[in-house]
């Protein structure tokens, strides 16, 4: 490469010599060249005829009459001094700023999560990282590969590795904004496949079978997701470029559900929580719709980085649809809605099969719990009866509870063993001892919400021996006292301990005393919700963007299809279980099941992320990946697009057009 | 007309000419008149040989095998000897393409002079009334090596048919208004088409 010796700079362009000062005087005398040669004419073919007299009379009118004659014949010479002018040109080595693609291989992360939907940037943050992107396609030299990934809580390759410009374009322009959640470490494992050959991600014993081939990465994301944990860049240069401004205005709804009134049971309310992710104050109405139809609206008034609850009377609404709605303008619009369903209950179907158990039975019969399950009780002699067979095996049961009994086959159901244990999974338990100590409880479990065991004694237990995919609800200091593991589609909890003992005298003495805590009524709610598929109050439970559910059909001969918002109708299939996986949630609203062809139930699907829902970027943003911290940049590397090339093939083209117009001129 | 001009065409103007010239006066001699045949490059001093009769066929024959092109006589000097030789009353048929830069009129003004029937027969060959030529070329005029540089495209040919019509249409006019017939004929025509038919109608053969 030749020196950039000078340079100048003409309207933001920029020019390089190339040439010395006595090569420059060379090409200088090229125009004059060219004009002496024109004055000089052409060689003529010498042709002998009988008089020039009319020769000379028909040239001598083409001259005369004829501007446009004259005119062609200086067209040419007009066309070959561009000509040389073009080269000269191109000899200077013209430029223009651009940005600059430092490797030969590139990765593009596009983030089409719901934040990106933001309009903070115009038109919005997913076009903002596109037109980036579009940028660095054209910047793209002749044998550069690249490759485009967009992400949100999935990642999906939407080109692989090509040096196809126009393909990387298409593929550019198929990205559509989502409403998921963000999670870029998918992202980072499906970019390191090529760039870190033998990391699978899964294995780190996976063995290297390809050479790596380094790749930069370019991340165009606004962040809003958490540090990525366990995952090492190995070849991949990472340059995160945030999209966004630095501060943004947002009113979301991080919360909306439907409850019974804690001052009336019987009446049902609806509750929200509305937050302000932005940087001033900011006010809003709230309104509820029922149905499509307003029925009640507040105003709210929040601080800056502060949330705010709202809560509307629902008396005399027993089914609908609720659209909560902030009705301000803000820089992104996907949170200002939440949905939420008021159906009557299904009532989960329970079977417990117990030799006697008055305590258990008592806490199956609460109020709350009547309401949510259906309690059919058996002895453990039942287990050999055929009709057990039947419900066992035809997913007709949500939960059954084995009270000091054990089945031979675990049912298509969940399960509650207490005191003894399920016949296969891998279950085992240390022998019986007595005066266990409850030292640890995960609260963050669904079965143990809102329960305090800090007053619970257990006289009698055998502390567990849970198989490895478990996980330890209630830890003592001799062993787990409560256990929950996943056999396919269900899961089977097990309790260490009988709630009560059969005596040798024949009666019946307490394990534990448990029952007579407030906590035990309660855990047997929640086994009901949780264990038994039953939703508390009227409410349907609301699921994120792209999260998949889990619909029970009311038979397996049951077709069911899901109503999107968007008003598609798609068929879910029904496995012989009678259960369903939808994963069709991509966006946000009222998904409406449909059991051969009727109205089954319906399902809310809502955004409900503080993290996607605040906008701003900060003043230095940055990404975390594994130990490496990824400083947003700013600005880009200055670059020189040299223009040479394009000049070139102008000056080829007008070489092109002169020809065809000499041979026009002379044999047209 | 043996001018240098005469020499171009396939057959050439001149041999097209003097076959002509011999088929006229074949007809002359059959029917008793007195021929004469002069080149415009003729001596004003040395008159042509007069063939009178069938018999002086031959020798008519002889002294057109003669005629050579090249000759370097001006049209108007040309037919201005030939009157001065001339006196009198007859037919004259000036056989010539017309080509002169210094103009066919003086010459033909010469004649018209002469108490004499004229019939001007203008020769051009092929190539003259449809030139193929093309690219860059410079034209030699055979005559006085005149030389024109030309690039011939096809908006120059259309010119040059467009003069030649022109020029041959003044020479017609010209003859026309001063009683004069003329007559435009190409090397590649039968002759006998132009004597059979055209000069049967204008008079000249009955």
């Amino acid at each position: 490469m030749i020196p950039l010796a000078q340079s100048s700079n003409w309207f933001g362009s920029h020019t390089a010599n190339m040439f010395s000062a006595w090569q420059w005087a060379l090409l200088g005398l090229v125009p004059p060249a060219i004009i002496l040669l024109y004055f000089l004419k052409l060689r003529r073919h010498p042709l002998v005829v009988p008089s020039t007299y009319l020769w000379r009379r028909s040239i001598e009118d083409l001259h005369v009459n004829s501007i446009w004659q004259r005119l062609r014949k200086n067209l040419l010479l007009l066309l070959q001094l561009l000509l040389i002018l073009l080269v000269a040109l191109a000899v200077l080595r013209p430029s223009v700023a651009g940005r600059k693609l430092t490797g030969e291989r590139s990765i593009f992360v596009i983030d089409n999560s719901a934040s990106m939907q933001a309009v903070d940037v115009k038109p919005s943050r997913l076009a903002e990282a596109k037109r980036h992107v579009r940028g660095l396609i054209d910047e793209m030299r002749s044998g550069d590969v690249a490759m485009l990934v967009s992400f949100s809580d999935v990642a999906k390759i939407e080109q692989p590795y090509t040096d196809d410009r126009r393909a990387l374009r298409e593929a550019l322009e198929r990205i559509q904004p989502t409403e998921r959640r963000t999670d870029l470490g998918e992202a980072l494992r499906v970019a390191a496949g090529l760039a870190n050959p033998g990391r699978s991600g899964t294995d780190p014993n996976d063995i290297r079978t390809a050479a790596a081939l380094p790749a930069d990465l370019y991340i165009f994301s606004d962040g809003g997701f958490a540090p990525v944990a366990g995952f090492s860049l190995g070849n991949l240069k990472p340059t995160f470029v945030p999209v966004g401004a630095e501060a943004a205005t947002n009113l979301a709804i991080t919360a909306f559900g439907v409850g019974r009134s804690e001052r009336d049971p019987q009446k049902l309310q609806a509750f929200g929580r509305i937050e302000n992710l932005g940087a001033a104050q900011a006010g809003s109405t709230v309104e509820l719709h029922l149905d499509g139809r307003l029925i009640d609206a507040d105003r709210v008034d929040i601080p800056a980085g502060q949330g705010h609850s709202v809560a509307f009377d629902l008396s005399g609404v027993d089914t609908g649809t609720l659209r909560l709605r902030v009705s301000a303008e803000d820089d992104l619009p996907i949170d200002n809605e939440a949905f939420a369903v008021v159906g009557v209950p299904r009532q989960a179907e329970v079977l417990m099969l117990t030799p006697g158990n008055r305590p258990l039975e008592l806490a199956l019969q609460t109020g709350e719990v009547s309401e949510l399950a259906r309690v059919r009780i058996e002895t453990p002699a039942f287990l050999k009866q055929p009709e057990y067979q039947t419900l066992a095996g035809s997913g007709a049961l949500d939960w059954v509870i084995y009270d000091r009994c054990q089945p031979e086959r675990l049912p298509t159901a969940n399960t509650l063993f207490v005191g003894s244990l399920p016949p296969v999974g891998g279950w085992s338990a240390d022998p019986k001892t007595g005066g266990l100590e409850i030292i640890d409880i995960d609260q963050s479990h669904p079965l143990l919400q809102w329960l305090d065991l800090g007053n619970v004694h257990v006289f009698l237990g055998s502390p567990l021996k849970p198989p490895q995919a478990a996980r330890v609800l209630v830890d003592s200091d001799v062993g787990p006292l409560l256990a929950i593991a996943p056999r396919e589609a269900y899961e089977d909890a097990v309790l260490a301990f009988p709630i009560v003992e059969q005596l040798p005298s024949g009666g019946q003495g307490m394990a534990t005393d448990w029952p007579s805590r407030i906590s035990f009524p309660t855990f047997m709610l929640n086994c009901a919700q949780y264990l038994g598929g039953a939703r508390r109050g009227s409410a349907q439970d609301s699921i994120r963007p792209g999260d998949t559910v889990t619909l029970e059909s009311p038979s397996t001969k049951t077709k069911l299809s899901v109503m999107t918002p968007r008003d598609e109708v798609l068929p879910v299939p029904v496995d012989p279980s009678g259960k369903a996986a939808f994963t069709s949630t991509g966006v946000q609203g009222i998904y409406r099941v449909q059991a051969d062809r009727q109205p089954y139930r319906s399902f809310p699907v809502n955004l409900f992320d503080p993290a996607e829902s605040n906008l701003a970027l900060g003043a230095a943003p940055s990404l975390s990946i594994g130990h490496t911290q990824v400083a947003g940049q700013v600005s880009w590397e200055p670059s020189r697009n040299e223009l040479w090339k394009w000049i070139l093939l102008l000056g080829l083209a007008v070489l092109a057009f002169e020809w065809w117009l000499y041979n026009r001129r002379v044999y047209g | 007309d043996a001018s240098s001009s005469m020499d171009f065409g396939e057959p050439t103007k001149l041999r097209y000419a003097l076959q002509l010239a011999a088929s006229l006066g074949f007809i002359g001699l059959v029917r008793g008149d007195r021929i004469k045949i002069e080149t415009l490059g003729q001596s004003p001093r040395t008159p042509a040989p007069v063939f009178r009769g069938r018999r002086s066929l031959w020798r008519m024959l002889d002294h057109l095998e003669g005629i050579r092109p090249g000759e370097t006589a001006s049209l108007a000097e040309g037919v201005k000897n030939f009157c001065l030789r001339n006196s009198g009353k007859g037919i004259v048929v000036l056989i010539t393409d017309l080509m002169d830069k210094g103009g066919f009129e003086p010459a033909l003004r010469y004649l018209v002079s002469q108490s004499m029937d004229v019939y001007v027969v203008q020769v051009l060959s092929a190539a003259e009334i449809d030139p193929d030529l093309q690219g860059d070329l410079r034209l030699i005029d055979c005559e006085d090596d005149d030389q024109a540089e030309v690039t011939v495209s096809k908006a120059v040919v259309d010119r040059y048919k467009q003069t030649l019509a022109a020029f041959v249409e003044g020479a017609r006019s010209f003859c026309t208004r001063r009683g004069m017939s003329h007559v435009l004929t190409r090397t590649d025509a039968p002759l006998e088409q132009l004597i059979g038919g055209f000069l049967r109608t204008r008079g000249l053969v009955r």
